[in-house]
């Protein structure tokens, strides 16, 4: 059976919108409902009652299988085909046709669409993402971008473990060698030293008897040589005709720091040289020099003197008998001179006269003791290094002394034969002086630590040594701020170079990668916000 | 001749002569001046040198120890990621099905974004901290001009150090302007957001139909719009509250007066910027209700503090008294010694100091100790 083909329809499917409100405008299109496409009219033809298969006669009443399960009467179903045909043809068509025609349509309100079409396009964007991806899908995109961002920025141990890497270029310019000076220490300089004590001593009359003593000792040491140089002298006056020394002697002593050391001393009484060291021709052997002894001299010394006892004239000889010496003793080694020198002398005065007139005669009496001393100089000049440089300077004089004791006279007589006359001239007469004492002691110790004086100082020694303690004192606070200067700056230049210092710059590189990728998290975000947001 | 008459004429005289040579080779007085003044000059620049280091190495540890600024940064830029990607969840959540509920979708919407505006606030709030921080810290290592005149020898390490300030002043100032550089922006996230959930609702409620889409997303609108008004109010009267809490339990009464006078001037503002919303008329009434209650919580919390009838030098002296247990474990590290020292003095005040104190010197103690605490712990 030939299947019918019913009217068929297309129908052009309206936006389902079912109320269009924009901006409160309602649209202005109304169309029609349904169009009919018609043709010309054409002639009816029915159609026979015929099997359409074999083209035998059908009876009326036979029945046919029109539908899968359903029958109905030949006549019958040839009568509503006949029926259906005649309408056809009215519009120009028929079941006669073979190809599929559009009798009838939907109208399609084009400009409707349009209009439609172009509300949609302001609302949303063409571009828009395909709404079937989900919220879910987006915000698993977005995770998963944020964590690659993530994996790219490095941690801190990746950085620290990279930049110790040999094969990556270090980013940071080496810190410049620490390069500082050594500090030197400052030391107190060593200043050469000299330390001179003198002493005179004097007591009587010249004009009669006199006696004294002088005494001087100086010591000097420098780094290259110490030296000593000791002067003494006993001396002594008789009734103004004659002064000097009884007894003086001289010692210079020079101890260098390599040369050979040298010893010189001189002893002369009443002007006369009676003994110096070294003999004459002598040759002093080696570096140092160790010498000590002990003389001793006869010495006299007598002036004529004319004097008148009354009437009775007098000459005589006045003078003094003495012994006299020198005890001695020295060390000298490089740059030490170790000093003693000690002259004495014992004078007794003495007077012998005479008369000039034959009546008369006369003779001298009593004991007059002129001086007796004893005087000790004794010097160390020391400059040596134990632990540190350091000087000695040490000076003491003593002295013993015993004068004009007693009393001396010379008497004359006239020898009458019925009566004597005896007169008496007295030369001197006192109890005499005595005296024994320390004339001088010193002692000073440098070391580049400090001073230190001991024993009679002067204003002077006292200022010198504050001088040096004011340097001591400067010299430390110099070392202590070099000392200071140098432990702050090494302490800041291994500062300046540790790990941390190169975590500074490394941290600004990474939160500046942070922060780029988060303005990228956040350019996305605000691109995909403008979209829905429409702007 | 008379012998007692010249014994008489003798004239005993002694003359002692002494005499003393020195010699010496001393500075001169000039010279010692001139050494003195140089090493004085040289010790006092070697001591700047070394309080600039410290000031430097002081400032680096404040940047990159564990508590320092850099961390701190990192930890703000992770929550404000976190931040942003809650607003996807957010417009994820506008992607509504076919059993949209507006009722259900507004009280959820509404929770999420009280949430996301407290986290808002909170990053700015720590954004200007972090500022406030590194503008402290470049204030300890300003530019310096190298004035030195005894250091030449150390000319390398004084290059060094002026290298690495300007390395750190550089290194602080980039990173603590990190997030002042991104709140605008978060701003205006948090403003464009919320029309894109709108586009994001009406544009699914289309694709679903069944919903009256116009209407929905005008009643969204002006929730959003409330809701913009209303909930940075209720932030901040919530963090007043909070505040207040602290204040009372640690008895620190001149804080609580002052955030009382404080969060009385913020709960009348904050009620009347309340008052001038309307819509919706349920999230508006909750909001007013909720600010309410908290102001009154405010004063309630305050006003039992200072009724109970302990005198004022009492309250400050327990409150130090309590956190002063914390010192030893605190001052340990001695990582903030100056700040250290400090608490010690307060902490040394006997019972008959606060009892003699008046009320200006009791909360300068109160706020000094309060302040300290907070640069110790840091």
């Amino acid at each position: 059976m030939k299947t019918l083909r019913a009217l068929s329809l297309s129908v052009g499917l309206l936006a389902g919108v079912a109320q269009w409100t924009i901006a409160g405008n309602a649209l202005a299109y109304s169309c029609p409902l349904e169009k009919l496409n018609a043709r010309p009219p054409i002639e009816f033809k029915p159609f026979p009652l015929v099997n359409p298969t074999s083209g035998q006669a059908l009876r009326p009443d036979e029945l046919l299988d029109v539908q899968p399960g359903q029958q109905m009467r030949a006549d019958e179903f040839i009568n509503r085909v006949n029926d259906i045909e005649s309408k056809l043809n009215q519009i120009g068509y028929t079941l006669r046709e073979q190809t599929t025609v559009t009798v009838a349509e939907l109208f399609t309100c084009v400009d409707l669409l349009r209009q439609q079409q172009d509300w949609l396009a302001r609302l949303v964007d063409p571009n828009a993402p395909n709404p079937a991806t989900t919220a879910e899908e987006r915000l698993r995109a977005l995770e998963s971008s944020w964590e690659q961002y993530k994996q790219k920025i490095p941690s801190w141990e990746d950085l620290y473990r990279r930049a110790n890497d040999a094969s990556v270029d270090v980013y940071l310019p080496p810190p410049p060698p620490f390069t500082a000076p050594v500090p030197e220490r400052r030391r107190v300089e060593f200043r050469p030293a000299i330390k001179e004590r003198i002493w005179n001593y004097e007591i009587g009359e010249k004009s009669k008897f006199a006696a004294g003593v002088n005494a001087s000792l100086r010591l000097e040491a420098t780094k290259t040589e110490t030296r000593a140089h000791a002067k003494g002298a006993v001396t002594a006056a008789v009734l103004g005709k004659w002064e000097g020394d009884i007894l003086a002697a001289s010692a210079d002593a020079v101890a260098p720091i390599e040369d050979k050391a040298t010893l010189n001393i001189q002893v002369k009484a009443v002007g006369r040289t009676l003994w110096s060291y070294p003999p004459p021709g002598a040759r002093q052997e080696g570096i140092g020099i160790k010498e000590d002894g002990k003389k001793s001299w006869p010495v006299e010394k007598g002036v004529d003197f004319r004097f008148a006892i009354g009437p009775i004239p007098m000459k005589g000889t006045v003078g003094f008998r003495a012994e006299a010496g020198l005890h001695y003793g020295y060390t000298l080694v490089p740059l030490h001179v170790g000093a003693f020198a000690g002259p004495y002398a014992a004078a007794d005065a003495y007077a012998q006269c005479g008369v000039d007139i034959g009546i008369a005669g006369g003779g001298v009496g009593g004991q007059l003791l002129l001086i007796k001393d004893s005087l000790t100089l004794q010097g160390d000049a020391l400059v040596q290094v134990v632990d540190e440089p350091s000087l000695t300077i040490e000076l003491t004089g003593y002295n013993k002394i015993e004068a004009l004791s007693g009393s001396l006279y010379a008497y004359g007589y006239i020898d009458l034969w019925f009566k004597k006359f005896e007169g008496r001239y007295d030369f001197f007469t006192w109890e005499g002086f005595s005296d024994e004492a320390t004339l001088f002691h010193f002692k000073k110790e440098w070391t580049p630590s400090g001073v230190t004086i001991e024993g009679d100082a002067t204003a002077e020694d006292i200022m010198e040594v504050r001088a040096q303690q004011s340097e001591q004192r400067l010299v430390e606070i110099e070392n202590k701020t070099q000392d200071n200067l140098t432990n702050t700056m090494t302490a800041i230049s291994a500062g300046l170079s540790a790990e941390d210092a190169k975590r500074v710059l490394q941290d600004k590189a990474r939160h500046e990668a942070i922060a780029g990728a988060l303005d990228k998290v956040i350019k996305t975000y605000w691109d995909e916000i403008r979209r829905w947001a429409g702007t | 001749m008379n012998r007692k008459w010249m014994q008489a004429s003798l004239v005993c005289s002694v003359v002692a002569l002494a005499g003393v040579t020195s010699a010496d080779t001393s500075m001169s007085p000039d010279e010692y001046v001139k050494r003195e003044k140089d090493a004085v000059a040289t010790y006092s620049e070697a001591n700047q040198v070394s309080q600039r280091y410290g000031r430097y190495e002081r400032t680096r540890s404040d940047l990159l120890s564990p508590s320092g600024l850099s961390l701190r940064v990192e930890n703000w830029e992770k929550a404000s990621q976190d931040w942003i990607a809650s607003w996807t969840k957010v417009l994820a959540l506008a992607d509504v099905g076919q059993d949209f509920s507006y009722q259900e979708f507004e009280r959820v919407l509404g929770q999420t974004l009280s949430e996301l505006q407290g986290r808002l606030a909170v990053l700015e709030k720590d954004g200007r901290s972090i500022k406030a921080e590194g503008e402290r810290l470049l204030a300890r290592i300003p530019p310096n001009a190298d004035t030195y005149t005894k250091l030449g020898a150390y000319r390398t390490v004084l290059d060094l150090l002026k290298q690495r300030e300007k390395e750190l002043f550089d290194s602080v100032q980039t990173i603590s302007g990190i997030p002042q550089a991104k709140i605008t922006k978060l701003r205006e996230i948090d403003t464009v957001s919320r029309q894109a959930v709108l586009g994001r609702l009406r544009a699914s409620l289309l694709r679903v139909a069944g919903h009256p889409v116009e209407q929905t997303v005008s009643s969204l609108r002006t929730f959003l719009a409330a809701e913009q008004i209303a909930e940075p109010v209720l932030i901040q009267v919530t963090n007043a509250e909070q505040e207040m809490s602290r204040y009372v339990l640690n008895l620190q009464v001149y804080h609580a007066e002052e955030a009382s006078q404080k969060s009385k001037a913020l709960c009348e503002d904050g009620l009347k910027t309340l008052g001038q919303i309307s819509a919706p008329a349920q999230y508006v009434a909750g909001a007013k209700t909720r600010a309410k209650t908290l102001c009154a919580a405010i004063a309630k919390q305050y006003s039992e503090l200072v009724s109970y009838g302990v005198p004022k030098n009492d309250l400050v002296r327990e409150y130090i008294e309590v956190e002063r247990a914390a010192l030893p474990t605190l001052c340990k590290g001695a990582n903030a010694p100056v700040q250290c020292e400090k608490l010690a003095v307060i902490a040394a005040l006997q019972t008959q100091d606060y009892a003699k104190m008046n009320d200006d010197k009791l909360k300068f103690v109160e706020y000094g100790w309060a302040e300290l605490m907070g640069q110790a712990k840091r």
